[in-house]
């Protein structure tokens, strides 16, 4: 067992790390025995992103769920243990409201001096007066020079040291630790931060050759209308295409240190209609993408190191659609995201139901796997209602996302998500249970929910394999073993 | 052979493993408690070999008929509605199942008519027995029979269930 130390990088590293926690949870990340251990860090100035927000909180369902679970090797479900790497977030600014010229001691110049002379070509006055609590606002020539005082800022200095420390750790434990950056080329932060970070570890790691870095660039994939705003800073999209190509070239004649680095992209964009510099109300909507930058993750994790340069190129057989036959691993992918689907749709369309039923009627015996996973009055329990709770969760995030991931694109064509997605993108409140069969597009071997339901067995799985933690873990194994 | 099929080949091994314990009841049943208890001090003493051979054994054929046919036509209306079935659906299975129960009940009736009423003095035991068998046979072939999500639509099922160690 080792560990992947995921570094992501503004909102799109956020919004990858989200896909990364929920692949995380189907058990992308489980080979065989191998379960590796994902420890993640999330790097952005702006600590209200809407972003980052919802990243932390899928985080924190996940965890509340893999704790009770206790990562049960009989199923691939939660079985990989995922953490937020000390103090969770890495922000340049060690305090709020900073514009450029603070960071730079700009008004410490005076007039003539030709530093400020320098500052002035390279920067305009908008870009030197703007408030940078929201984030490099998609400029990266900002961000780039925020960025390159990460580790000078004193805040960060004992976090950077316990990374570094950490991973040397892992190394003379005899595991074999990996780094992961992840963000976006054509933003303010991600185009910034990629390379500085990137740079500065593999530095600091430069005598440990054992550790694989590598990296995950997201390409454009969304674009916004054009907007009127009061700030004259702000994100373009008209702009992406322009910066990822001076980006890239930036990168093709710098040595990154960065082997090997993923780059996903889309000849479709998305268009998002919520536009937002920053701040809470930065939520873009998950992409399908993102999945694909997930199992990014899986091949370098699982995929020994190449001492040479290597190019893997993977593309659609359609531009407009994405079906199985485009996903890589595909029967294991296929396998282990079908049935993570059919889990959170089962329990929240039979298991609760159910339990409300019993505490409705309480007549238990009617429901034939309660007397398995429950004594006459469990389910009342406190305790128990906070695991209820918890996968509940889960299954509701899970869902969520997995509907996102196909809305993003009319020709995303892996799950029937309209048995639990309603046309306005939310999650249907009642889920009907015999739609169970019909989420697996182009698959029609699958087992009704009864039988699934029938073929429940707590001797099948490892303890604890009662209650609902049982029950879940049952469901689970159930659905995996008709697969 | 797939799961679907090998769970149905299950499900009438069990159907044939309580009718052929049926049968073997009733035959057991002549010997021990007819022949040995109540024939003796009864009508027929004098011509048993009558009462088994126009009496008892086609009426306990015909119930055995019946308690069969009510058996398989409950396990197919159960495969056709175990797909669709949810635990609020149990009590009205129930009296569905209960009505099912009527076949081995109507088969004593019409035994009664055409056999039993020759029986004599021996008409009380002969039709309770039959009452027995029809009952039990229906009962437990049934209970070990029914799809396991609707395994509690038959009444106290799990007793048999259990004793035979069917899971689900």
């Amino acid at each position: 067992m080792s560990t992947t130390y995921i570094i992501a990088i503004g909102g799109t590293g956020s919004k990858l790390a989200e896909a990364i926690i929920h692949a995380a949870a189907m058990g992308i990340y489980v080979n065989g025995a191998n379960a590796e251990d994902l420890n993640i860090l999330f790097v952005d100035p702006d600590r209200g992103n809407g972003n980052l927000s919802a990243a932390e909180k899928v985080l924190k369902t996940y965890q509340a769920c893999a704790k009770i679970v206790e990562y049960d090797n009989k199923i691939p479900w939660m079985r990989t243990k995922v953490e937020q790497f000390q103090g969770g977030l890495w922000s340049p600014f060690s305090k709020l409201n900073i514009r450029l010229r603070d960071i730079f001691k700009y008004d410490n110049y005076s007039e003539n001096n030709p530093v400020r002379h320098l500052f002035d070509v390279l920067y305009t006055k908008e870009e030197r007066d703007v408030d940078l609590k929201e984030g490099f606002r998609g400029r990266p020539s900002v961000g780039a020079a925020v960025m390159a005082q990460l580790r000078r800022n004193d805040s960060n200095q004992d976090s950077w040291e316990t990374l570094t420390n950490q991973i040397s750790g892992d190394l003379h434990g005899g595991k074999s630790p990996k780094v992961f950056l992840c963000g976006s080329i054509f933003g303010g932060t991600g185009a910034s931060g990629f390379p500085t970070i990137g740079k500065l570890i593999a530095e600091d790691l430069k005598n440990k050759k054992d550790v694989k870095i590598g990296g995950l660039l997201m390409l454009p994939y969304f674009q916004f209308p054009a907007q009127k705003s009061e700030q004259q800073i702000f994100s373009r999209s008209e702009e992406f295409l322009l910066k990822t190509e001076t980006a890239l070239r930036y990168y093709s004649i710098k040595n990154l240190k960065i082997s090997p680095i993923y780059l996903l992209g889309s000849p479709n964009s998305t268009s998002i209609d919520n536009f937002s510099t920053g701040g809470g109300n930065q939520r873009n909507p998950q992409h399908y993408l993102e999945l694909y930058g997930a199992l990014a993750l899986r091949d370098f994790i699982f995929t020994e190191a190449s001492p040479q340069q290597q190019v893997v190129l993977i593309s659609r057989k359609d531009s407009n659609s994405v079906t199985w036959d485009d996903i890589p691993n595909r029967a294991e992918v296929r396998n282990k995201l079908i049935n993570a689907t059919q889990f959170a749709f089962a329990w929240l369309s039979t298991i609760v139901p159910d339990i409300q039923y019993i505490r409705k009627t309480n007549k238990h015996r009617d429901v034939i796997w309660y007397s398995k996973f429950f004594n006459l009055q469990e389910i009342n329990n406190p305790h128990e209602q906070d695991h209820l709770n918890a996968v509940t969760g889960w299954c509701q995030e899970y869902l969520n996302w997995i509907g996102a991931l196909h809305r993003s694109h009319n020709g995303v064509e892996l799950i029937n998500i309209y048995p639990f997605i309603q046309n306005n993108g939310e999650l249907k409140p009642e889920l009907d249970r015999f739609q169970f069969s019909n989420l697996p597009k182009n698959l029609n071997d699958s087992l009704g929910i009864n039988k699934v339901l029938e073929k429940l067995n707590p001797k099948a799985i490892n303890p604890p394999n009662r209650g609902f933690v049982g029950l879940a873990k049952a469901l689970y194994f159930s659905i995996y073993q008709t697969k | 052979m797939n799961d679907h099929h090998s769970e149905r080949l299950e499900h009438i091994l069990r159907i044939v493993f309580v009718l052929i314990l049926g049968g073997i009841l009733m035959i057991v049943q002549r010997w021990l408690l007819f022949e040995k208890f109540f024939i003796p001090g009864s009508n027929e003493a004098e011509n048993p070999q009558v009462f088994f051979n126009y009496v008892y054994n086609p009426s306990s054929l015909i119930v055995w008929l019946f308690s069969a046919l009510a058996i398989i036509l409950w396990y197919l209306t159960t495969l056709r509605i175990r797909d669709k079935f949810r635990p609020k659906d149990t009590r009205p299975t129930t009296l569905l199942w209960f009505s099912y129960a009527i076949l081995p009940i109507m088969s004593i009736v019409i035994s009664c008519i055409l056999f039993i009423n020759n029986s004599g003095d021996l008409l009380p035991a002969l039709s309770s027995f039959l009452v027995f068998d029809g009952i039990l046979i229906f009962w437990i072939g049934t209970a070990v029979s029914t799809p396991g999500i609707m395994a509690n639509v038959v009444p106290l099922s799990n007793i048999w269930r259990f004793l035979l160690r069917i899971k689900g």
